[in-house]
Parts: structure tokens; sequence; C-alpha cells
């Protein structure tokens, strides 16, 4: 993203089997303000392919699984925000 | 108070020494064990590990449910059952084999599928349910019954390599539809078997620390293990206003 004063800046992480696809842990990316979690899917999906949303990766915003916020993925992203993504750990 | 007709003979304070020599257990922690039921949820991988520390630690009465029985390629990590046991029903031959390695406990075995309609029966006067289970599905199910009836809920998963672990005490942390809300396709994970063993371990360890009172449990933290790089990640987890599980009784 291009960067301006009216861009916003949120940490993903990516844990497990998510980094070998990335190729890395975590970074910081700017989005322009007002920018919603569908706009984060794409540019991840852009980025590294990982066809989001998806139901072979999990992804939290700020804690929360993404289909729990009201808005899904027209939720706007803040300053700060952080979004894990990872792999279904699901097996026992 | 019932507490006093409850006591421990000399072969159990033998047995448990190593641990009621800590600080803070005593008598009065192994008491709290022994007078404890727990539900576990599942046999497998996750089961056997955590049946086998909570008989060791003298977890007065284990109730553990699975409806499967033991295949060959269970046993590269369901550490509960042999070659001997293959065909047999696992929770008959865990409840066999917890006995030997614990004799003064109680093992309730539950031959069935837990579903919505039975979950409450099975789980019984358990006072923590333990996840050991292969599927969000089944997951959920268990999810809203802690839910509902204010019991804690411990959430473990493996995958190959890697696990996740939380602490589930609603309304006071999340349920596991607020941070999970969407069932990944049920398929056959890869599982090595020191991943469940691992996650079991930190499983039967919140156990006894919820059931003794001591030290800070795993609550609103989700701890993800990468055993390839062998780190643990640490998530802060939120409740969801939007949980149709959870929300009404924390709105
Ligand atoms: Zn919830």
């Amino acid at each position: 993203m291009q960067s301006s004063e009216a861009n916003i800046k949120v940490q993903i992480k990516y844990l497990v089997t998510i980094r070998d696809r990335t190729g890395r842990r975590q970074e910081e990316v700017s989005f322009p303000l007002g920018s919603v979690l569908r706009d984060v899917a794409e540019w991840l999906n852009k980025r590294y392919a990982l066809s989001l949303p998806n139901r072979e990766i999990m992804a939290i915003l700020n804690g929360r699984g993404w289909n729990q916020f009201p808005l899904k993925l027209s939720t706007e992203i803040k300053e700060g925000d952080t979004i894990c993504l990872l792999p279904p750990i699901s097996g026992g | 108070m019932q507490d006093n007709r409850i006591l421990l003979n000399d072969s159990e304070k033998n047995r448990y020494n190593r641990q009621m020599i800590m600080f803070d257990w005593g008598e009065e922690g192994q008491i709290k064990l022994k007078k404890a039921t727990v539900f576990i949820a599942g046999a497998g991988g996750l089961g056997s590990s955590v049946a086998i520390y909570l008989a060791s630690a003298g977890v007065g009465c284990i109730r553990i449910c699975d409806s499967g029985k033991v295949e060959l390629s269970n046993l590269n990590r369901q550490i509960l059952y042999t070659d001997d046991d293959i065909g047999k029903k696992k929770v008959l031959s865990a409840a066999q084999t917890l006995s030997k390695i614990n004799p003064n406990i109680k093992i309730v075995h539950l031959f069935e599928k837990i579903e919505k309609g039975n979950i409450s029966k099975l789980a019984g006067n358990a006072q923590i349910i333990i996840d050991c289970l292969d599927n969000f599905q089944t997951r959920y199910i268990v999810n809203e019954y802690a839910v509902n009836a204010g019991r804690p809920f411990i959430h473990t998963g493996v995958y190959g390599m890697a696990g996740q672990i939380t602490f589930i005490f609603s309304p006071e942390t999340p349920c596991l539809e607020c941070v999970f809300p969407d069932a990944p396709p049920p398929e056959i994970l890869p599982v090595v078997g020191t991943t469940a063993g691992i996650m079991g371990c930190l499983e039967a360890q919140e156990t006894l620390k919820y059931l003794t009172g001591r030290g800070t449990l795993l609550k609103n933290r989700l701890i993800v293990l990468d055993g390839d790089n062998l780190t643990f990640e640490e998530l802060h987890l939120e409740k969801s206003p939007s949980c149709k599980i959870c929300s009404s009784k924390f709105n």
C-alpha cells in the first residue's frame, strides 16, 4: 500500500503452517483509512494466494473470529489492530 | 465439614508424596483431587495423555467418553493402547489400563457418541470438561453445554506438529465459537504422537491447577505451539458480543 497521512497500520501474524506460505512470521501493513477486512483478505490473496475467506484458514481479528463481527468481512479495520491467521488445529 | 471425611490413607500419602510436598499442595490439595470428578471428551491421542496424568495424579473420578474402537493407525499417538487392544472399545481398554496405573480412583467409561441430547448425562457431575476431541462439530456441542452449565472447558486441538489450547470459562472468558465460529472441513488430520502428548499434558496441568486452586489459568489466552520451530505464540482472546452461544450471558 502507498503511504499517505490517511493510512492505518495493522499487524498481521502468520502462525505455524501459514508461515510456510508467507515466508514470514509477522508483518506490519498499511491500509487506507476506512479499509475493511475484505481489503485485508484481498491484499493477502494477491500477495500470498491464500484464497481468503477460506475454511482451511482460521482468521482472528483482535482475539475474535472474523465471522463473529456483525459486519463480517465489511468490518472496518483500525490503527493497531492485530490479525492472526492459523491453520485449523482441530485434531485430537 | 465434608472435607474432613475424605482422608488419604498411608499408601496414598506415599503415592502422591512428590506432589504433596510442593508448596501450597499438601494433603489439602490432594484431598481436593480425590474429591474431584472430571469429564474427558475423547479417548484418542489427547485423551490418552490427559487420562494417564490425571489418573496418576489422583483425580478421584474420571469420566472418559469415546465411541471408537482401537485401530492400528491409532497406535502412533494413543498411548493408552497396545497391539493387544486392537478391535476393543477404547474406553473399556482405557479404563482397565487407568485402573492399573492407579487402583485408588474411579473410572467411568462411556462408550457413546457425544450429541446435543446426551452431553448433560455424559458429563454428569464433572467439575471440569476436557476437550480431547478430533473435530469442531462435536466441540461446538460440548462448548454450548459448558457455557450453559457454567462449567470450565479446556479446549485443545492438534495438527501435525502444531497444537492450541485455551481455558474457557464463560462468561469470564470467550467461548469456543467467539474465536472459532466456523468449523473447518472434517478430514483426517496428521498428528504426531508427541504433539498430542505435549498438548494433553498442558490440559492435564491446567486441570490440576483448576482443581487444586493454584496458579493462573489460561483464561482469555490462546497458546499456539509450533513444534517445528518450537515456539509458543500467545494470542489474547476477546468475547464476541454477537456470539450466538455465549453473548446472552454477558451482554
Ligand atoms: Zn461465545
